[in-house]
């Protein structure tokens, strides 16, 4: 209870409440601009995090965060343009009611149904996060070793585009993290004799490159530009509470299928959130309504995928294992201001836990209020020219690498690293296997390397223990599974072809 | 190269690379496996390199199955501008400091991305780059570069 109290001082703070307040505000018109996304929002605040507190830093990235999932939706709902790819689902509904007339329902079913995944993902958090930690201070060196392997590969896994695709950038990633001085016997890796690049590549300089700059790019080789035309009258009104009545299962059941995605690795809220849209169309009261302007839609779609927001932060938080590219970066600047999550930090920094959840129940609260008062205002983001705010994206995103450490050399990391983005994506790379690569690369290999010393060197060993057994057969069915699912179809084609002969 | 993907030629030139690293990994300099029986410095990252090398030839080959890479010379020459102009600013930055090359950038770059306005672009360029620079070197105290002309910025 005494952690408790600490962690609420540490919230109630003015810094602490004004970063809530204007994280959030930041966060939604972030996703409401298409195209920027949760993870360029949060590289872009990174400067300003830099002179911050610790606490007063986690509430602006957390507010950028939760936010920008929610931003998305608006964009959803009055221009047919998700402004995140997690809002894809919500246009489904959303903007057929717009066209009705109802953007402003609309907007308030979203904004009722955003906030309540927001906190039901909290709770989850709240609940889930310390049990998590505190079974895994049973874990040794080879349970590290085969989690980190099953997040990658989870990751690669689930990735856009093809598997071998997605394993071959999270490899990348893992060999990138591995150069400059290797922290087991001191010897440098892959530095052809250059001095600055002992220290290796540095973790943000990157990601603003692979996903802020990369961005850019990819803006610039696409002809086509959108162009938001808002045609219909934005406000806010919230749905009655006898049209909540019917729908509070299906609230609920979205929620939980957004709170146990956000919590496996490399899922997050875009797929979360059609994974709920296709149980509603399966089982919701109205289904057969759905994609015509239907309320259940975007209920479904937004809870879940905002009840991703405090999910995904349970084994970021706990364990130190980012489930994607947002995390990964927030786990980054976590360490940037002296927090380094796992079980550690449960132990020896409760009241910074306690915090967090306080942060994650009032940013929720105000994404509300924002979004409640400011639709309207947001939508007129819409209207500022991409090629101007492109070009203020490359400099806030430029100033966030330089400021980790004040060297120039992470602007030409990050510049390489948005050249090196911008043709990976071109031929369908993704890039988030990369960045978790990046930052499980040392996990991994130091706790292999301390894995074999206890094994005396016998990775034989490393099966008998059960959990790591169950890891490693689940890594395994992930990598066998769309071979199991080509036989598996290959089959059905056949019974298919006997039956129509 | 004509109907070679993206995916194939990528893949083909991360195959070569990881063939050089792999190669590099048994330099003189790494060899201490008598110090640390064989988990080296390069231990880990000769394993890294090896499922590379399977992953790249593998893209390779599936990507000789995809469509064959389109140039649209239009495109190119945009996202080649942005990128020249890009990599231009941030080399310029530690030669002339933070404030000059970006107020510089800050005027071309809407341009080169499709941008007409001169007007606003011209506004946006005398007004963006210094407020940001103000609000970060002097409020954040996160100290940008300096130009070696003038001792303010």
């Amino acid at each position: 209870m005494e952690l408790f109290s600490l962690g609420l001082e540490h919230v109630l703070t003015l810094p602490a409440l004004v970063s809530i307040i204007v994280g959030t505000i930041l966060g939604v018109a972030v996703g409401v601009l298409p195209g920027l996304g949760s993870v360029v929002g949060i590289t872009m605040i990174l400067p300003f995090t830099f002179s911050m507190g610790q606490i007063p830093a986690l509430a602006l990235m957390l507010g950028v965060y939760c936010g920008s999932v929610y931003g998305g939706s608006i964009s959803a709902i009055v221009i047919n343009t998700p402004g995140t790819p997690q809002a894809a689902a919500t246009a489904l509904d959303g903007y057929p009611m717009a066209q009705r007339g109802e953007a402003d329902l609309a907007i308030g079913w979203a904004t009722m149904a955003s906030t309540i995944g927001g906190l039901f993902s909290v709770v989850v958090l709240i609940i889930a996060a310390p049990q998590l930690a505190a079974f895994s201070l049973n874990f040794t060196s080879i349970e590290y070793f085969a989690l980190g392997v099953f997040a990658l590969i989870c990751i690669a896994n689930v990735s856009r585009g093809a598997m071998s695709k997605g394993l071959l950038a999270g490899a990348i990633g893992l060999f990138l993290a591995t150069v400059g001085v290797d922290h087991v016997t001191g010897d440098m890796r892959f530095t052809f004799g250059s001095f600055e690049m002992t220290a290796g590549i540095s973790l943000i300089p990157a990601i603003v490159g692979l996903f802020a700059l990369s961005e850019v790019f990819i803006r610039a080789s696409e002809s086509t530009r959108v162009k938001a035309v808002i045609a219909h009258k934005v406000g806010f009104r919230l749905p009655p509470l006898s049209a909540w009545k019917p729908r509070l299962w299906l609230l609920l059941k979205s929620c939980t299928i957004g709170s146990f995605i956000g919590t496996l690795p490399g899922t997050g809220a875009a797929t979360s959130s059609f994974i709920a849209y296709s149980e509603a169309k399966r089982s919701a009261p109205n289904r057969d309504k759905l994609g015509t302007g239907e309320p259940d839609g975007i209920v479904a779609a937004e809870s879940a995928n905002n009840a991703v927001t405090g999910s995904a932060m349970v084994p970021t938080l706990a364990l130190g294992i980012p489930g994607d590219p947002v995390t990964a970066v927030m786990l980054g600047s976590f360490i940037v201001h002296g927090l380094a999550p796992g079980p550690r930090l449960f132990t020896e920094h409760l009241d910074l836990v306690y915090a967090v959840f306080l942060i994650l129940v009032a940013v929720n609260l105000v994404m509300f209020v924002v979004g409640a008062l400011g639709a309207q205002i947001f939508t007129r983001a819409l209207k500022v020219p991409e090629p101007l705010l492109m070009t203020m994206v490359v400099v806030i995103a430029l100033i966030g690498a330089y400021g980790v450490r004040g060297n120039a050399l992470d602007l030409a990391t990050a510049f390489i690293a948005g050249v090196g983005g911008f043709v990976l994506r071109k031929a369908g790379f993704p890039l988030a296997p990369l960045v978790i690569g990046m930052v499980l690369s040392q996990m991994i290999e130091n706790s292999l390397r301390q894995g074999l010393l206890l094994t005396r060197g016998s990775f034989l060993a490393f099966f008998e223990r059960p959990i790591a057994l169950s890891l490693f057969i689940l890594t395994a069915l992930m990598l066998a599974w769309p071979i199991i699912r080509w036989l598996r179809d290959r089959n059905r084609e056949a019974r298919n072809d006997i039956k129509n002969t | 190269m004509a109907g070679a993907s993206w995916a194939s030629v990528i893949g083909g030139l991360i195959f070569l690379t990881t063939a050089f690293l792999f190669h590099h990994t048994f330099a003189d300099a790494y060899q201490t496996s008598i110090l640390t029986a064989g988990r080296g410095p390069v231990f880990f990252p000769r394993i890294i390199l090896a499922a590379m090398a399977v992953l790249s030839l593998m893209v390779t080959v599936e990507g000789l199955r995809e469509k064959g890479a389109e140039f649209r010379p239009r495109e190119i020459l945009v996202a080649g501008a942005a990128i020249v102009l890009t990599g231009g600013y941030i080399f310029s930055i530690e030669a002339a400091g933070f404030l000059i090359p970006t107020v510089i950038f800050t005027f071309l770059m809407p341009f080169v991305l499709g941008y007409r306005s001169v007007p606003m672009a011209l506004i946006i360029a005398l007004t963006y780059p210094p407020a940001v620079w103000y609000i970060f070197d002097k409020v954040f105290l996160i100290i940008l570069p300096s130009s070696p002309w003038f001792e303010a910025f």
